[in-house]
């Protein structure tokens, strides 16, 4: 515990005197808070209540994809993982710490992101706080061990970026952040159900745009749940102390496996998505 | 006789095609300080690393106080201390924050301020690592290895690429471990510090051990003495004259003439019976004892001769 608690104040001080790191942690975002409703809102207010929700959700994931799985690529490559694996620390106390500096960074981060928005658009919550918070926390127990994953599996800083890309812009266009899904083609919204992006988007717009409720959302929040559950075991199945070691070829089909199963069984059931609703 | 306490059996690893350590057996005294010395590529970093449970061995078994590496790798880490090769540190921690976090690892640490004062470095204990020299970075490396005070430790060329007063700062720290009475295991390019501060000596060439022994007792094994003859300027020194004496010619050159003799008395005094005889100007006569450097060239230039090198397939 003394380890896990030395280890996230670490990478915090490190991300605290770095100016790079708060500049695309905690300004770039807003670029997007910013631009998506002057771009897409065309003045409405209802349009850009509608869309902050899911800037929010973009941001979200991209930093999970961009900063978490680059983060811990690059310590790894350059050999801070090797110099932790002559000590007594366990893999599990590194994944927990990366976890726990990325969720802190990403609270901070949506906090801002989401003062500047009622701000500058005075957005208001229609939903709940509450709602609002829970999303975001089942948001980032979700999407946070997905990016560490992505950092454990990818090779190199090299290889890093096109997994992240391969992940993020499916993650980001179907899941409706970027565009409504009412608006896609039938067929896109089939495929929303696959995407684990599209449950943290209904969250986040039912508590700020909707009436938030526990039982209407349960759906999404288990296979939110369930996909963050799942991440932790393939985050200490495929953790690296160096880039050289191979990954176990088993493991990843199994995570694969475990993946298509549970949003498989998303698609099957297909739980209650307000996003595909066009709004009154 | 005292128990090893850390023990290789029939060690070997491979790359590919690429043999990096031969078969190797070695056993290491508690207390004592081995020097493994050898150029790029003779095996020492994979022999430590194997030591250290980094690297597998592709044959043979390795016991760390009784410990296999390899099964207990928790247990290994908890007792040894080690300084890798290159080490990576956040750049934006300072001495002391890097100290307490890797102090947290361990069930039991040293105090900060004995580990800061050990390792010189209480005045830079503020300082960002990004800021320190290359000699304070090496020291903060070995302060970090020291933390849990084990007392087996294990220095990857803690000294390479420093300046001469940043190496002797770090030659000064070893000592003064090796006054604690550590175990110590010592890769180096610097035969002068092996010399210095080992008990024991290692060489490997081409992932082979050629020799091992105490300084005193390599050096006594060449067998042989150097000279060098500083002649007068233009004389026309006919070299062949040397040849039926017992001395073997390393160079002549500026007028000075160095050769390895192994009765020097004898052999010297007809040699200057020689240099009388044919008139030669001799200014200055020098005879010592071969280093640990001549031996060490003496061994590699031999086993250069006798092992091909193999290709590295990657």
């Amino acid at each position: 515990m003394n380890a896990f608690f030395h280890l996230t104040k670490s990478y915090l001080i490190e991300t605290l005197r770095s100016p790079t790191a708060l500049f695309w942690s905690l300004a770039f975002p807003l670029v997007f808070v910013v631009g998506f409703p002057y771009l897409f809102s065309g003045g409405q207010s209802e349009r850009i209540a509608y869309i902050i929700p899911g800037v929010l959700t973009i941001n979200l994931i991209a930093a999970s994809f961009f900063g978490i799985s680059l983060n811990m690529v690059t310590q790894r490559e350059k050999g801070l993982f090797r110099q932790f694996r002559v000590t007594p620390l366990k893999k599990h106390t590194i994944i927990s710490a990366n976890a726990a500096h990325a969720f802190i960074v990403t609270t901070l981060s949506l906090i801002v992101q989401l003062v500047v928005a009622m701000l500058l658009f005075g957005i208001r919550i229609h939903g709940s706080w509450t709602g609002l918070i829970l999303a975001c926390l089942f948001g980032m127990w979700a999407f946070i061990p997905l990016g560490l994953w992505v950092g454990s599996t990818a090779r190199d800083t090299k290889t890093a970026p096109a997994i992240t890309n391969l992940l993020f812009f499916p993650f980001m266009f179907l899941s409706g952040a970027a565009f409504p899904l009412f608006l896609m083609p039938a067929f896109f919204q089939k495929l929303a159900y696959w995407i684990p992006a599209t449950y943290v988007l209904e969250l986040i717009q039912g508590a700020m745009v909707r009436t938030f409720s526990i039982r209407d959302s349960l759906g999404a929040i288990g296979i939110l749940v369930a996909t963050g559950a799942i991440a932790f075991i393939l985050n200490a199945l495929f953790f690296r102390w160096e880039s050289q070691q191979k990954i176990n070829l088993k493991h990843l089909v199994l995570a694969l496996l475990a993946l298509i199963l549970l949003y498989g069984g998303a698609f099957l059931l297909k739980p209650q998505l307000y996003s595909l609703v066009q709004p009154g | 006789m005292t128990q090893p306490i850390i023990e290789l059996f029939n060690i070997s690893k491979s790359y590919g095609t690429f043999k990096a350590l031969h078969e190797t057996y070695l056993n290491f005294s508690p207390g004592r300080v081995y020097g493994i010395l050898g150029p790029n590529g003779a095996g020492k970093t994979t022999l430590v690393e194997i030591i250290e449970g980094l690297r597998m061995p592709s044959s043979g078994k390795v016991r760390v106080a009784g410990l296999d590496p390899f099964v207990e790798k928790g247990k290994i880490n908890a007792i040894l201390g080690v300084q890798l090769q290159d080490t990576h540190l956040p750049e934006d921690l300072s001495v002391e924050e890097l100290l307490k976090l890797f102090a947290s690892f361990y069930s039991k640490s040293l105090p900060i301020l004995d580990l800061l004062v050990l390792s010189g470095l209480e005045s830079s204990r503020k300082k960002r690592l990004r800021f320190l020299s290359g000699g304070q970075r090496q020291r903060l490396a070995i302060a970090l290895a020291l933390i849990s005070d084990p007392d087996i430790l294990i220095f990857d060329e803690p000294t390479t690429g420093l300046d001469p007063m940043a190496r002797r700062a770090c030659r000064d720290l070893i000592l003064r471990l090796k006054g604690m009475g550590k175990t110590i295991l010592l890769t180096t390019h610097y035969i002068e510090e092996a010399e210095q501060c080992c008990d024991w000596v290692m060489i490997f060439n081409q992932g082979r051990l050629e020799i091992q022994g105490t300084p005193g007792d390599l050096i006594r094994s060449a067998g042989h003495s150097i000279c060098h003859l500083t002649f007068g300027t233009d004389q026309h020194l006919d070299l062949s004259a040397f040849q039926p004496f017992d001395v073997e010619i390393m160079s002549f050159k500026d007028n000075q003439l160095s050769f390895r003799v192994s009765d020097p008395v004898g052999t010297l005094m007809r040699v200057l019976q020689l240099i009388e005889l044919k008139g030669y100007t001799l200014i200055d006569l020098q005879m010592k004892k071969p280093s640990l450097e001549d031996v060490y060239l003496e061994i590699l230039n031999n086993t250069q001769t006798t092992h091909q090198p193999e290709e590295v397939c990657i």
